[in-house]
């Protein structure tokens, strides 16, 4: 919304703004309106002058040139000119000297053309940046007398524009009366409304049926005769140019002017199209037709509002007109429309036809229907009397349904309540009167107000508090703090109001609250830890957007089926219109990215939500009312964490990363939680397609998964454009299975040395080293204990038995398609040193239980 | 150590033990063994002594070109130890006579006592070299392999958890709701009226709440409006505590958030923060007194906060609040615009409708409620050109936030 200051400063008493035009901003942007751009217009134009055509020469060396003399009252200048309608001697012109700085930047100076001489230019209304025409020169009146500056006879050539973003909540402020208003009130000074002091109408019962009356509040259809429709006079034509509209002509300019002034839409018919002269506001018909003033053809649907003369419709109403009933350069007769209708109305026909006016955007926020509504048709009647020869002749204005007017009550000590902060009875009297509430201050205590009709937003006590506010200024508010404490306390239990926030009361003190927050902290200290375990492992946090494609999620349909994904009806991109059910393929998007822009290793994890459908049923009510219902409507949304490691692609370069690695900082992350977590190998539990076959196992703690991992199968990233060399590794842990966090429990360290012995076995390849680590631990358990202190395992942190995986060995010594496992198992006793000879008796005893065990395996294991 | 193997206590020198030692005599001490029992005397004692000096000329000789610790402990072992040369001269003294046993006790004590005197002098001067050596050790500090990165936090992480900090200490909870939540919740009690433009299918995400079904009709199926979006604000978090909690409420909701919007200032997904405060006679002056509060913790200045009218529908009185530039303090710089003020988010007093619609009364309790960008702020503070990086994955941005 573009509002222009001279507009402005017409509307408000003398004299009363003295504020440059950077203040006059911010004092529009303290009420609310916020001042989104600031533009000085039509500097520069001051040396423009009108100018009489002397006389027209044909250019001596260019045929569509002709040299014009003029005098600008001053002197004689001689012009070369291009323009075809260079009026006949005697006409006025508007004439650049030499020097002037035209508003595109150019400045004037002498020139030959065509051998020829110009001092100066005759302008264009676009070469002055004051209207649209740029096919012609500008002509004025040739009553105009030479000489005068231009901006001096036409108003509104020299201003500064301010564009404003007016929140929907004003509908009043999408006019220049609603913004000088409130500046009315902020200035203490009169607002100064144009006269509107005409003659009435007779009125014609038959101009106006309303029909729908519960979608039309209220309707004025006012006749005029002898209409002479034209270009409009220039200051019209510069004030609407200035505030952004185009001019057309002076009917349609004047319906504009006046909608841009009194916020309110109106609409001119060509009564002689009109069928029977009159109109009929009703609903559409299903299937009905109707071509707009842009010649689109709309299709009705019967939720339409029309405007319609006695068969057809002739306007979407406070849409857009129809371009049969248009005003065009034959109208003669005019029926001039001035409306309030339903907002909602209008904003479902303006959606469903796709058509954003200026027009709709007014109406769907709710103009007023009430004095500002009257004096928007009797302005643009005087106006169409006064400029296109018009003759009102006849009025109608038929009453519906309009938006229930209510009284409001303001209490004073409310307002200070809500405010922390008192404002003076008389300083909220002035405020609310100026904006046109009428105050009845007979209960001082209660005030009884009654918001006018151009506020529809006031609606109660709170309203018109803000109100005060608003114009008292925000700043008054005390930022230091609650102002006087002592004074504020709560009448029923004489506690201060609003200590909480200074830190006295607690919600602790209500239980049902304080285990709520419990739980939402225990949730939260989860998440803080796990996302810390990752970042220390030296792994960067990546946030990927939840929207995926239905490609992407098909990998994952083992784990969630895609009939179970979450999908939105309207998507930004239609490919993208799903929830991920993964978090693998956001960062395989930023893997692809990372790959094509840089060698460098990747290292990401990313922490988020899945969302599913649960498999359950859900209730299909739109209207569900209690919480339960409302919950169980929604998907599921599960917190996972996932790390995807790649190596990059720097040639030549060896990398450490693999699967493993994945799996060491999954354990250190389980870590953090207090909990020792075991790798659970591909044997022992079902696989997933989307990892490598023989790439991938589970993270568990005990026998409960807690998450995966693995390296991320070829098929899954060539999709994505990731070359088949870059190798990249995946793995995730599920929040849901993730225990709570546990106080660590000391465990007793040995303080006497512990004795280590090597074991080498020979091992068929399938043995997962895992399975023979767990077989040694349960060996050892089993071997019978003797004495008070025996030599045992070493137990770590966590009930972690002490047998380390040293290395993995094949080549001499052991058979093809065979390896030999080294471990180094430490053994001690709590309060006293172990001496070999006992540590190796039940070493030798715990090597051989556990190699029987693993003979189920491997048939040929054996000790080297 | 070549020749007999030698046991001794760690540290222990110079005094230390032979144990079990085997040890081979020179040539002429055997000749005077063989026949030492009988004869004594002054040629004796002469041959003594001479082998003495022989052998302590040998241990002077040895200890000059002795020019580490293990050098110098073998010498001592194969001199003094208790096999060694010179000891073993000892158990030969007991053949002499008193006198001569006095007189070549004399110089046999004092040639152990010289070789001894000379190995901690000699210990003590190769110590020196070795320390002078070590120190004058010279290396070049600047020559660093790669070195692996930190692991970093996004930056919303990052301004997410310095929120919480700051609102935990100023007595909020943290709470947080689903991403996929009710028309409910994030509208209706909201006191967005049925046709608000927010509502818009050119605003919102719509969720289609028919799982299965809609799958199979694919994206091209019904578009029928759902009453689920993606929440496009975190206030239906508001609504969530307050029906399920009594008041007084002091709560923060930080998260994510969806709008349809894609451009440089805009990814259809950021992050929001939202404060509530509900309790008797709580006013739009604590508002700001607690906006200033979080403000002055929040970036460690004193930086002054303003309120502008605006309207949300779920506040009345509406305000914007803006905070005194971080950067400039005023004067204005690029990040203000040369404003010297930098527009945070919106705020006010919590509507009644609001409060009516969670079952609070409006005349009992009063609240206020603040939200703004999360993403918003992190790009300020790092000074970020395009929100849209924040969610590539591109490692070279991610691990500049080490802090």
């Amino acid at each position: 919304m573009l509002i222009s200051r001279v507009w402005l400063e017409e509307l408000l008493a003398p004299d009363s703004v003295e504020l440059d035009d950077e203040a006059l901003g911010a004092a529009i942007t303290s009420l609310g309106l916020e001042v989104d751009g600031v533009t000085k217009v039509g500097r520069g134009l001051e040396s423009v002058r009108l100018a009489r055509v002397e006389s027209i020469a044909p250019h001596p060396n260019a045929e569509k040139l002709q040299r014009v003399e003029l005098d600008d009252g001053r002197s004689k200048h001689s012009v070369i000119c291009g323009a075809a309608n260079v009026p006949a001697p005697g006409g006025i012109v508007v004439f650049a000297p030499i020097g002037t700085n035209l508003p595109n930047g150019v400045e004037l100076r002498p020139r030959e053309i065509r051998g020829v001489r110009s001092e100066g230019m005759i302008c264009a209304e676009t070469e002055l940046g004051i209207g649209p025409d740029g096919d012609g020169i500008l002509v004025l009146p040739s009553a105009w007398p030479a000489g005068d500056r231009l901006i001096d006879r036409v108003p509104g050539i020299v201003d500064t524009i301010y564009e404003l973003g007016v929140t929907p909540n004003r509908p009043d402020a999408l006019g220049h009366v609603g913004v000088a208003r409130d500046l009315a009130v902020k200035f203490r000074c009169d607002l100064r409304l144009p006269k509107l002091d005409r003659p009435e109408l007779a009125s014609l019962l038959t101009l106006v049926n309303l029909e729908a009356v519960d979608r039309c509040g209220r309707y004025i259809g006012c006749a005029f005769d002898g209409i002479e429709v034209a270009p409009s006079p220039e200051w019209l034509r510069v004030r609407l140019h200035r505030i952004g509209l185009r001019a057309i002509n002076n009917i349609v300019d004047i319906t504009n002017l006046v909608m841009m002034e009194w916020g309110t839409p109106l609409h001119a018919f060509d009564r002689d199209r009109l069928d029977g002269g009159r109109v009929v506001i009703r609903r559409a018909l299903e299937g009905e037709r109707l071509e707009t003033l842009q010649g689109r053809t709309l299709e009705l649907v019967a939720d339409d509002l029309v405007i319609a003369d006695a068969t057809t419709p002739q306007a979407l109403a406070g849409v857009m007109g129809g371009g049969a009933s248009g005003v065009t350069t034959a109208t003669k007769r005019i029926l001039l429309e001035a409306a309030w209708f339903e907002p909602g109305s209008i904003r479902r026909s303006a959606r469903r036809h796709q058509l954003a006016t200026d027009s709709s955007y007014r109406f769907e926020r709710g103009v007023d229907h009430g004095a500002g509504l009257t004096a928007a048709a009797a302005r643009a009647g005087a106006l169409i009397e006064a400029i296109a020869g018009g003759r009102g002749i006849a009025r109608c204005e038929a009453l519906g349904q309009p938006r229930a007017m209510v009284s409001i009550p303001f209490r004073p000590a409310r307002s200070a309540m809500v405010l922390g902060t008192t404002i003076p009875d008389d300083e909220a009297d002035r405020i609310l009167r100026g904006i046109g509430v009428s105050v009845d201050r007979a209960d001082h205590e209660r005030w009884h107000c009654e918001p006018p009709t151009h506020r529809p937003d006031l609606a109660r006590e709170v309203d018109l508090i803000e109100e005060v506010i608003r114009h008292h200024g925000l700043d008054a508010l005390p930022a230091g703090g609650v102002a006087s404490p002592e004074s504020r306390r709560d009448a029923a239990t004489d506690r201060p109001v609003g200590e909480y926030a200074r830190g006295v009361a607690d919600t602790a003190l209500d239980s049902s609250a304080s285990l709520e927050r419990q739980a939402a902290e225990v949730a939260l200290d989860l998440e803080l830890r796990i996302v810390d375990a990752f970042r220390e492992q030296g792994l960067h946090e990546h946030v990927s957007l939840v929207f995926a494609e239905a490609m992407e999620l098909e990998p994952f349909a083992e784990e969630t089926p895609v009939d179970r994904a979450v999908v939105l009806t309207n998507p930004i991109r239609a490919q993208a219109g799903w929830l991920r059910t993964h978090l693998l393929p956001g960062l395989l998007r930023a893997l692809s990215i990372n790959v094509a822009r840089h060698p460098h290793a990747v290292r990401l994890f990313e922490y988020g939500r899945i969302y599913a459908w649960p498999t359950s049923d859900r209730p299909r009510t739109r209207h569900a009312m209690s919480s339960e219902t409302i919950d169980a409507m929604l998907p599921n949304e599960s917190r996972r964490v996932a790390v995807l490691l790649s190596p990059g692609l720097r040639p030549g370069a060896v990398s450490s990363i693999d699967a493993r690695t994945v799996a060491e900082i999954l354990l250190s992350a389980v870590d953090r939680l207090g909990v020792r977590g075991q790798i659970v190998p591909l044997q022992s539990a079902p696989s997933v397609s989307w990892l490598h076959p023989g790439v991938q196992a589970l993270v568990a703690r005990d026998d409960r998964p807690l998450g995966r991992f693995g390296e991320i199968h070829p098929d899954l990233k060539r999709p994505y454009g990731i070359p088949d060399e870059v190798r990249a590794y995946y793995g995730e842990l599920w929040f849901e299975a993730l225990p709570t966090l546990e106080v660590v429990r000391y465990q007793p360290v040995p303080r006497f040395p512990s004795t280590t012995r090597d074991l080498s076995l020979d091992l068929a390849m399938s043995v997962p080293t895992s399975v023979v680590v767990d077989s040694l631990v349960r060996a050892e358990r089993a071997v019978a204990q003797s004495g008070e202190d025996p030599a045992r395992l070493w137990i770590r942190t966590r009930g972690e038995p002490a047998v380390d995986f040293v290395e993995d060995y094949r080549g001499v010594g052991v058979a093809p398609g065979r390896r030999a496992l080294l471990f180094r198992l430490h053994y001690a006793a709590q309060g006293r040193s172990v001496t070999d000879a006992e540590v190796q008796l039940r070493h030798d005893a715990v090597v051989s239980d556990a190699c029987s065990e693993l003979r189920a395996l491997d048939e040929a294991v054996r000790a080297r | 150590m070549e020749g007999p193997q030698v046991a001794c206590d760690e540290g222990s020198c110079p005094s230390f033990s032979v144990a079990r030692a085997e040890f081979r005599l020179a040539d002429g001490w055997a000749e005077f063994h063989s026949g030492a029992m009988e004869r004594y005397g002054p040629a004796v004692i002469e041959e003594l002594s001479r082998q003495l000096d022989e052998h302590l000329s040998g241990f002077r000789s040895e200890l000059v070109a002795a020019t580490n610790a293990e050098a110098l402990y073998e010498l001592q072992v194969r001199y003094v130890g208790k096999k060694g040369a010179i000891t073993q001269m000892r158990g030969r003294m007991d053949k002499l006579d008193a006198s001569a046993r006095k007189e070549f006790g004399r110089v046999f004590n004092a040639a152990k006592e010289s070789i001894e005197a000379e190995l901690v002098v000699r210990r003590g001067q190769l110590a020196e070299e070795a320390r002078a050596a070590e120190l004058a050790r010279v290396e070049d500090l600047t020559s660093l392999g790669p070195r692996e990165r930190l692991g970093t936090l996004h930056p919303i992480t990052r301004t997410r958890r310095e929120l919480i900090r700051v609102f935990g200490q100023l007595g909020f909870d943290i709470m947080d709701g689903p991403h996929v939540e009710h028309e409910k919740y994030n509208f209706d009690d909201l006191n967005f009226p049925a046709e608000h433009p927010a509502r818009d299918m050119q605003d919102t995400f719509f969720v289609r709440s028919t799982g299965p079904q809609s799958m199979a009709e694919g994206l091209a199926g019904s578009l029928d409006r759902s009453p689920l979006v993606l929440r496009t604000h975190t206030s239906p978090v508001q609504i969530r505590t307050m029906l399920s909690r009594k008041p007084p409420v002091r709560m923060v909701a930080l998260g994510t958030v969806f709008r349809r919007d894609d451009d440089p200032t805009h990814s259809p997904m950021f992050h929001q923060i939202e404060g509530l405060y509900v309790d008797r006679g709580v006013s739009m002056a604590d508002l700001k007194a607690t906006l200033y509060r979080f403000v002055r913790v929040f970036f460690g200045r004193d930086l002054a906060v303003r309120f502008r009218p605006s309207f949300f529908p779920f506040v009345e009185p509406g305000a914007e609040f803006d905070v005194q530039c971080p950067f400039c303090h005023g004067p204005g710089c690029s990040v203000c615009k040369r404003t010297g003020w930098i527009e945070l988010g919106g705020s006010g007093m919590v509507h009644p409708a609001v409060f009516e619609a969670c079952g609070y009364d409006p005349e009992q309790v009063t609240g206020w409620a603040f939200g703004f960008g999360i993403d918003r702020m992190a790009i300020l503070l790092h000074g970020v050109p395009d929100l849209r990086l924040l969610f590539e994955g591109d490692i070279r941005f991610l691990e500049q936030f080490t802090c």
